[in-house]
């Protein structure tokens, strides 16, 4: 009988960025401040002459550490957990073991404004003095109870598992917050104002529970045929009436370099198994439910103080487990007494009633549903190496190395009387005169929201001589023409609103139906952004006690679209600042500059920069280099005068960079392509961090 | 022994399994703890009428949308400048340049009106045969309502759209999620204008007589809610619109101009209702409710505050106006209404401002204007101060408190004095449009000087028109105005106002050289644009009187067609 027991605690207190605007932008924090923040003009006054922080251009685009002592806020969780188990052998091979874990995670959030001022001229106080309290718990119990049985019977080995589990989860949350208390001073809710409507007060509660049935039984013939089956039974509360899940699974392996006909090769290759399963997995997107999401809902509304109810979400009381199935095939090989290894895996995975937003035609008043949706498929290979390529006494290196490719396709969609069942795809023609084609969205037969749709791009305009009589642009909510055929073009079409002339430094786009007018149609697939392969490598080189170990990770295979410098770089904002790339924009003293004529506003002129086009798809492929690490372990008999048995120290590098032709920053994260950013989509900068680590062992 | 232990040990555990197995469903059985599923709701009276302040609020949302997109931006009030006076470009360019196409579509899925529709159409299925209701009164008010904002919504859409998909029944609540079954063409316009005053019909026979404005007994709910007097407004509308204007297969229908008059005068009589004396005090915080009131969504600092005043006014921050532009008194401009900071993105062409006579205190009352220069003569541009709210003492700025009326008073006074045109009554003209002057001027009133005479119809079209320009700043009468009125009593589809110089805003002005459009620097240094009378459309494109559907909205419904004279040649 054996018994252990763990106990973990852990607390947290953070800060979420200055008080009012980490309020005002939530979960865009990041994205507005490594955006928009990030471009304000270098003639910004952020200091007065004493050195005090003035408020900037204003309070969310200027300085945010103004009056940050206005704005106390207090953030704190606390997290316990205590894990119970108890193993029992009954008799021998068979072990009984039960584990009851118990998992509490508190929550602590307190908010106060005191008054501070609301402009540059600090004439105008703003005293709401808003305070919020808010507490949640959530508290987590899993218990379960694993039977193992081991036997061996001379060659054949024997393993046999069953359990079952019960897992709960509830989640208690309160919420208080008033304002206008007499004075700033005290943050304490009990003195705010107890007029109408001056005090919220919130609460919430959740619950769900899974409940398992699992086995698995393994056989080996001298460890050389291998067969495993193994189940799983799952019922879990967020589903209602198809809430069970039967989800079995099965493989085989083959160590064929024990047999007898292999071996003449077993000095050259030492290890080959031949490895293949097929299983079924279940799973619930939680993107797309709830704990209560299927039993739809009544929420409420205020109106004129009054509370009442209207149907917000509706019920979906049939959905089912998304099921995905797997079936793999691959091969591990070991050569010259397993000095290199060389993996292959070819999978085949099915997805099949996967949750995905069913269109309603939205004139009913609902927009989608969730439903079981439709079939997806992800198929690929995978390769992995190691070696070691030198091996002696003082230096040896080793190479791992992996690469990836995959392919993710829909089999199958809900039938909706549209052709391949597409769900929001972009209709634009061809090339073969006025036939169109859908593109992007989701589509039976394609890869799901992988093209980027652009305008396509024939040429700058670098001097009078480029211009075109009959150029008719009206594709965006400002035309552009050139000569007068061109503006016969318009008026013929009715176009009644503001129209410019096309003028040396512009982008003249393609026409593709050959009609004389670009349009909305007049766009193509410009790039994709899924990389096909994916992969990455390590290598360490280690001479006596001196290592160096290299970590990178790669894609290759896709564009990118740096939405936000078009943003920035289009002039978009406002008297924003720009990227050093406007040094090289056409200007009459550059004709041949590689970036069009800077302008303010251009979403508001001739539509360059700010415009989806193939003239910023870069090419996404990128090497990151991840890790870098050197260390050093002294020699024993140093060691030794430190009364220790061993001492090592290293400096590593994280992030390091990236070797690309992307133009986005963090190639690796897959952006929203469209250059109206508003100027949002900055995101967290990935930080090159450097490690000193010292390693001893007593 | 050890054998049988075993045996016993695992057929135990078995068995507790299996039992449990089968009241394991009972233990995941889990519902919503602090609100009703789908399955529950429809059981009290109170959950009804709970339901109906959720509508009201969800109704609120359009505000704007519906008061100011669909009522005002193409009706030539707004300037047609790039950017304002302020500095900042403006919104909604193509609409103000009546620029509409497939892709320039305005607003998708004809304003997003359906789950406004379908919450009624919910309503109505779950209330009408209710049996848990303390009164049958009760439950007829609140059909009545029900019906009445129905008919609201499908005649928002009739205006912007012609004819329109029929939604009637909550096919999708009821459970069917099956997109190929749901598929719905857009009805005829003739269709849409019979659903519409059948809708109108019902809630009239289920309101009786109860002409009561408090919603659920509850006089603190007065005028904020739909009542009898909105649904007789509505049908006051409805009637004037069809008995003047042909959309589709809708042919304009004389005999609906009594009917029309009937429901206005319904309005003015039975309701206790009367003008206020002051134009100020209309929208004052502290006269909520009022008598001049019919129908207004409630907005207060607490609660959401009214979003249509915010962005027709300067930037405190990084507006122009501040510290370049001077007031009327020749000093500096510095923040005279009190306003937090904004953005300028909408502004009313000047020639509104100077179509106001200085007596007239809805002038100073709605507009504030800003000029280049300290002696006031070349006016750069117009802020609308004309429902800013109170100010809030914790900040110290105006709040956008203030209600947005729907229906008030004056406006079945002018709909009735348009009426009495088309009968040729000009001592009714006379007669209305001096009712809402009179009080407009205040203590300046002279009816000798600022009384309306009769001329010939055209005149007096105008001459409506042009009360209710200054009447309804901001109140989503413009586009629906021009579009109705008309240069003759046979309402031919060419002859409405939207066609011709009649309908500018700057129509019967004198322009003279220091009379131009919104500038945002002085005249010295850059050509300010001038004013000039034009039709708003012309008669080539007459079909852009009715607003496009959008390419995503033919894509997700392949049974709606295009709005005609929008089709693009794309299969």
């Amino acid at each position: 009988m054996e018994a252990s027991s763990i106990f973990n605690y852990n607390r947290a207190n953070w800060e979420k960025g200055p008080g009012l605007l980490a309020d005002t932008y939530g979960d865009n924090f990041d994205s507005y401040y490594f955006g928009r923040i990030l471009t304000v003009p270098a003639t910004i006054r952020l200091e007065d002459e004493e050195g005090n922080p003035v408020i900037g251009i204003d309070r969310t685009n200027g300085n945010w550490s103004y009056q940050a002592d206005k704005f106390q806020r207090d953030y704190q969780t606390d997290k316990f957990n205590m894990t119970q188990t108890l193993q029992a052998n009954l008799f021998d091979g068979f072990t009984l073991r039960g584990t009851m874990a118990w998992s509490f995670s508190e929550y602590v959030g307190e908010s106060f404004n005191k008054d501070y001022y609301q402009n540059a001229g600090e004439s105008g106080l703003n005293t709401t003095r808003a305070s919020s309290a808010t507490f949640y718990r959530y508290f987590n119990q899993t218990y379960n109870l694993v039977a193992n049985y081991d036997k061996q019977f001379g060659d054949h080995n024997v393993s046999v598992m069953a359990g079952t589990e019960f897992w709960d989860k509830q989640y208690k949350y309160i919420y208080a917050g008033g304002q206008e208390a007499p004075t700033d001073d005290f943050a304490d809710l009990g003195y705010t104002s107890t007029e109408a409507g001056k005090r919220t007060v919130d609460t919430e509660h959740t619950q769900e529970r899974i409940m398992s049935f699992f086995g698995r039984a393994q056989y080996d013939y001298k460890g050389r045929y291998i067969a495993a089956f193994t189940f799983r039974e799952d019922g879990y509360s967020r589903l209602i009436n198809n809430r069970w899940g039967f989800f079995p699974g099965v493989s085989a392996g083959w160590i064929f370099s024990e047999e007898n006909f292999y071996s003449p090769l077993k000095n050259i290759m030492n290890y080959g198994k031949l490895r293949a399963s097929f299983g079924i997995n279940g799973s619930i997107d939680t993107n797309y439910i709830g704990i209560y999401t299927l039993h739809g809902a009544y929420g409420s509304n205020r109106y004129n103080n009054n509370v009442g109810f209207r149907l917000t979400t509706l019920p979906n009381p049939d959905l089912r487990w998304e099921k995905t199935r797997t079936a793999e095939v691959g091969l591990d090989l070991g050569f010259l007494n397993n000095r290199f290894t060389l993996g292959f895996t070819f999978y085949d995975r099915v997805t099949s009633d996967k949750y995905a937003s069913l269109p309603l035609p939205p004139t009913t008043g609902w927009s989608s549903v969730t439903n079981n949706n439709g079939k997806f498929r992800n198929r690929g290979i995978e390769i992995d190496i190691n070696a070691n390529l030198i091996k002696t006494k003082d230096l040896s290196w080793t190479l791992g190395a992996n690469i990836a490719y995959n392919k993710n396709t829909i089999v199958q969609l809900p039938d909706n009387g549209l052709e391949k069942n597409r769900q929001g795809a972009t209709q634009i023609y061809t090339g073969n005169g006025n036939e169109t084609t859908y593109v992007g969205g989701l589509q039976e037969g394609e890869i799901p929201y992988d093209v980027i749709v652009g305008y396509g791009v024939d040429k700058m305009v670098r001097s009078e001589n480029d211009l075109v009589d009959g150029y008719c642009d009206m594709s965006q909510s400002i035309a552009v023409y050139y000569g007068q055929k061109g503006y016969q073009k318009l008026v013929d079409a009715g176009w009644t609103g503001t129209a410019y002339e096309l003028a040396p430094g512009d982008l003249m786009y393609q026409d593709i139906n050959g009609d004389g007018i670009i349009t909305s149609y007049d766009q193509k697939i410009i790039g994709r952004y899924t990389p096909k392969w994916n992969g990455g490598f390590n290598t360490t080189l280690t001479w006596k006690g001196l290592s160096l170990y290299l970590r990178t990770d790669f894609g290759l295979g896709f564009e990118s679209y740096d939405g936000m410098r078009q943003w920035i770089n289009g002039c978009a904002q406002g008297e924003y600042n720009m990227t050093t790339d406007i040094w090289d924009s056409w200007t009459p003293d550059n004709p041949n500059a590689k970036y069009p004529r800077y302008v303010w506003a251009d979403q508001l002129g001739t539509n360059n920069y700010v415009r989806t086009s193939e003239f910023w798809v870069t090419k996404g492929n990128y090497l990151a280099l991840r890790e870098l690490q050197l260390s050093y372990t002294l020699p024993k008999y140093i060691c030794n005068k430190f009364y220790c048995q061993g001492l090592t120290i290293s400096v590593t590098g994280q992030n390091l960079g990236y070797w690309t032709s992307s133009s986005c920053a963090i190639p690796d994260r897959i952006q929203y392509t469209n250059g109206n950013t508003g100027g949002y989509g900055g995101t967290y900068a990935l930080p090159r961090t450097v490690l000193f680590g010292l390693n001893v062992t007593f | 022994m050890r054998k049988n232990k075993l045996f016993n040990l695992a057929s135990a555990a078995l068995l507790s399994a299996s039992i449990g197995m089968t009241s394991c469903s009972d233990w995941l059985d889990l519902s919503p703890i602090d609100y009703k599923g789908a399955g529950d709701f429809w059981q009290t009276e109170a959950q009804a009428i709970g339901n109906l302040s959720a509508q009201m609020s969800a109704f609120r949302g359009y505000c704007f949308q519906s008061v100011i997109v669909y009522g005002e931006l193409r009706g030539g009030a707004y300037t047609r400048s790039t950017n304002g006076s302020d500095g900042s470009s403006l919104d909604y360019q193509y609409l103000r340049d009546q620029n509409l196409s497939q892709t320039n579509y305005g607003i998708g899925n004809f304003g997003g009106y359906w789950g406004l529709v379908s919450s009624v159409n919910l309503f109505i299925a779950n209330v009408e045969n209710a049996n848990y209701f303390s009164s049958e009164e009760t439950k007829n008010y609140c059909l009545g309502m029900a019906y009445g904002m129905r008919a609201y919504y499908y005649f928002l859409m009739y205006r912007a759209y012609g004819g329109v998909p029929l939604r009637l029944t909550p096919e999708v609540e009821n459970g069917n999620y099956d997109p190929t079954t749901l598929y719905m063409p857009r009805a005829t316009a003739s269709q849409t204008m019979t659903q519409i005053k059948d809708d109108i019909t019902k809630s009239l026979e289920y309101f009786g007589d109860q002409s009561s404005f408090d919603f659920n007994g509850n006089s603190g709910n007065a005028k904020y809610y739909w009542s009898k007097a909105a649904t007789e407004m509505l049908a006051g509308e409805v009637y004037l619109w069809n008995a003047k204007v042909t959309t589709g297969d809708q042919p304009a229908t004389r005999a609906d101009l009594a009917t029309a008059k009937q429901y206005f005068e319904n309005v003015t009589k039975n309701y206790n209702l009367s003008m206020q004396n002051d134009f100020t005090d209309v929208f004052s915080t502290d006269n909520k409710q009022n008598s001049e009131i019919i129908f207004a969504f409630k907005f207060d600092e607490n609660e959401t505050t009214n979003s249509i005043p915010v962005n027709n006014l300067y930037g405190t921050i990084t507006g122009n106006t501040i510290g370049k532009a001077y007031d009327s008194n020749g000093n500096l401009w510095n923040n005279p209404l009190q306003i937090p900071g904004t953005q300028q993105r909408y502004q009313y062409s000047n020639a509104l401002w100077y179509q106001f006579d200085a007596e007239d205190t809805r002038r100073d009352a709605t507009l504030l204007p800003s000029w280049h220069d300290a002696a006031a003569t070349q006016l750069r541009g117009t802020f609308t101060c004309k429902n800013l709210g109170s100010v809030l003492e914790s900040t110290g700025f105006k709040c956008y408190n203030g209600d947005q009326p729907i229906y008030r008073l004056p406006l079945a006074y002018l709909s009735l004095a348009e009426i009495a045109n088309m009968e040729g009554d000009n001592p009714n003209v006379e007669h209305y449009i001096n009712m809402v002057r009179e009080r407009a001027y205040g203590n300046n009133w002279d009816p000798s000087r600022h009384g309306y005479t009769a001329g010939s119809f055209v005149e007096n079209e105008v001459a409506i028109l042009h009360e209710k320009d200054k009447e309804f700043v901001q109140e989503g009468q413009r586009w629906y105005d021009i579009r109705r009125m008309s240069i003759s009593a046979d309402c031919g589809e060419l002859d409405h106002l939207v066609f011709h110089n009649e309908g500018h805003i700057a129509y019967g002005l004198t322009i003279t050289d220091n009379m131009k459009d919104v500038s945002n620097t002085p005249w010295e240094e850059q050509t300010p644009p001038d004013i000039v009378v034009e039709p708003i459309l012309t008669e080539d494109l007459a079909f852009r009187v009715l607003w496009p559907l959008s390419t995503s909205d033919l894509n997700n419904d392949d049974q709606l067609k295009q709005t005609p004279g929008y089709e693009e040649d794309i299969d």
